[in-house]
This record gives structure tokens, sequence and C-alpha cells, in this order.
């Protein structure tokens, strides 16, 4: 592995109640959070091929935990998304690095699907920094019922030399959704859209 | 809200590149709450800014007065441009009160700064199904 992992942590949420009903069955999210080093930290480097290919190795790692967390087989999950903070001292080019040229694939590849775009937001920040990694459904990004979020959090990371790199995979859209919109019944989930 | 955007942005909707959306509801709310914003909101930015064709980037949470949420952020006319995948951390010390739901709008006007990862440019968009 070209990734040096300092540590792994996986999130795991289950909602059983929401507003007083019950959720049936009980909705289940899973964020796995590797935690590196970063090889270009506080130098401009052009060339962040180095990163872009930790990104294979820890899209295809990290889906594999979060989907282990989950307890279900790869190809129920239904939401996913990615994120990344990098340390202060680097560029949040290298967090973009890491999470779109190579990431995608091996993630698909565990899912056994993913038509959509994988969600994704990134930032810089200092120990302890909140990330928000943005959910949508695997297949249709338009399904409305699968908009969502999960905050994750880790009190000593990034340091200053650190990546911090987030998946998070869903096995359902937000407990009592409803504000219409495209159902996952409905979709067709080839054009990654609809 | 769109419209103060474009106004901040220096006034001319077709300087804005990059979109995003985002909601935390307070604690005597449900994350549902949250999700209403996705129409107004969303639709909102796309009519502003003259037909913007991609889905709107989103993320949602529940919380307390103080707490941050990074907007995601893609392009307004193609989802996958590679230089414009980005966010931004909103926050206000004291909001949300519980019966109160925060509810942002993000816009920007270029890609990351050296964004430098390859992909589809935004040179190469064809502008007609909102991805490429």
């Amino acid at each position: 592995m070209r990734a040096r992992i300092r540590k792994i942590a996986v999130f795991v949420e289950e909602t059983q109640t929401e507003m007083g009903r019950k959720v049936e069955p009980p909705s289940r999210r899973a964020a796995a959070v590797a935690v590196i080093e970063n090889p270009f930290a506080g130098k401009y480097v052009e060339d962040l091929s180095e990163l872009m290919n930790i990104g294979e190795e820890l899209g295809e790692l990290l889906t594999q935990r979060a989907v282990a967390a989950l307890g279900i087989e790869a190809s129920r999950a239904e939401s996913y998304c990615k994120a990344a903070a990098v340390g202060e001292n680097g560029e949040l080019e290298h967090a973009a690095a890491v999470l779109h040229p190579k990431l995608g694939a091996p993630v698909r590849k565990v899912l056994g699907k993913g038509a959509a775009l994988i969600p994704s937001s990134k930032k810089r920040g200092g120990l302890g920094v909140p990330l928000d990694i943005p959910l949508g459904h695997k297949d249709a990004a338009f399904v409305r019922s699968h908009f969502d979020g999960m905050e994750v959090r880790l009190n000593d990371a990034p340091r200053a030399n650190e990546i911090m790199v987030a998946v998070a995979v869903t096995d359902s859209g937000r407990p009592l959704a409803r504000v219409g919109g495209l159902t996952k019944d409905q979709i067709k989930g080839e054009d990654g859209l609809r | 809200m769109a419209k103060s955007l474009v106004r901040v942005l220096g006034g001319e909707a077709s300087a804005v590149e990059g979109y995003g959306k985002g909601a935390i509801v307070g604690s005597a709310g449900e994350i549902e709450h949250g999700a209403l914003w996705h129409v107004p909101g969303g639709y909102a930015m796309r009519e502003v800014l003259g037909g913007a064709k991609a889905i709107v980037a989103s993320t949602k949470k529940v919380g307390g007065p103080g707490t941050r949420l990074d907007v995601p952020v893609t392009h307004i006319n193609a989802s996958y441009v590679r230089s414009h995948f980005d966010a931004i951390e909103v926050g206000l010390t004291d909001a949300p009160r519980a019966d109160e739901i925060l509810l942002a709008l993000v816009m920007t006007t270029g890609p990351r700064i050296h964004a430098r990862v390859g992909g589809l440019q935004a040179s190469e968009v064809k502008g007609k199904d909102g991805l490429r």
C-alpha cells in the first residue's frame, strides 16, 4: 500500500425513531475514514500522481470497510459519497488529487454499480475539524429521498502534514422521507441522474 | 438569496461557475425539514443563472447553534467538471435555534486555485445533460 495510514475510524449510525415514530427497518449508514500522511505537505508540486494512486487504494479499502460495518451485501448499498479534509500544510488541491481522478472506480467496483456522480466535499482544517460528507443515491442523483449528509470528526486529525479521507455508504434514504420528487422505485439507473 | 449572491459576486450572472446548497435544522426539527430546501433553493439559483443545467450539490444536518456545515460545490452546467469540485464551510454562532432552520446557498466564480488533477475541463463541456 502506497498510502501511509496513521489510523482508520469507522462510524456507523442507526436511526431507530424520528420525531416519535419508529423507523422500520432502522436506517443505517457507515463512514470509513483514513488518516494518511500527505507526501506533498509544505511544498508546491505540480504533478500530484502519487496522491491520485493513493486515492485508488483508499477507494477500495474505505468502501470495503464501510460496507462491512453495515453488514449488508455490497450491492444492497443505496447511497454513497466521499470527502477529505487536508491538514494546514497542504493545499485543497491535494484533497482533489485523492478524491477525483482514481478513487471512484474502485468504489463502484466494490458496490457493483454506481452510475451517479459520487457527491463530494473537501476542506482544509486543523485537528478536530468536522467534515460533512454529502450523500446521494448511487445510481440516480435526482432521487430526492436520498439527499443527505453525514458528519465525521476525529479529535486528533488531520495534523498539519496529513489528509483525512472519508467514504460513506448507506442502506437506505432519509428516515421518513416525505418531500416528493423522484423515488428509488422510479429510477432507470443508467444515466446516473434518473 | 440567489439574486443576492449574484450581486455580491459582482452583478453578472454569467460570471458564476459553481453552486451548492445546504441546510442545518435546529434540534426540535427533523432532517426531513431540511429536505424542503431542495426545490426552492436549487431551482431559484438555476433560474437566476439563466437556466443552469446541472443538479445542485447539497448536504444537510441537524445541529445546535454554531454548527458548521461544508456545502459542496459543483459546476453549474456539467457536474463532472473536475476543476470545480469544491466546498465552502458555513455557520452562524447563534443559529439555528431549536425551532429554526438555517438555509444556505453557495455560488463561485471559478475553479479551485491551482486546479491540476485533470479530468473534464470546463472548456470541454457540451452542456446538454447537466453532467458533461
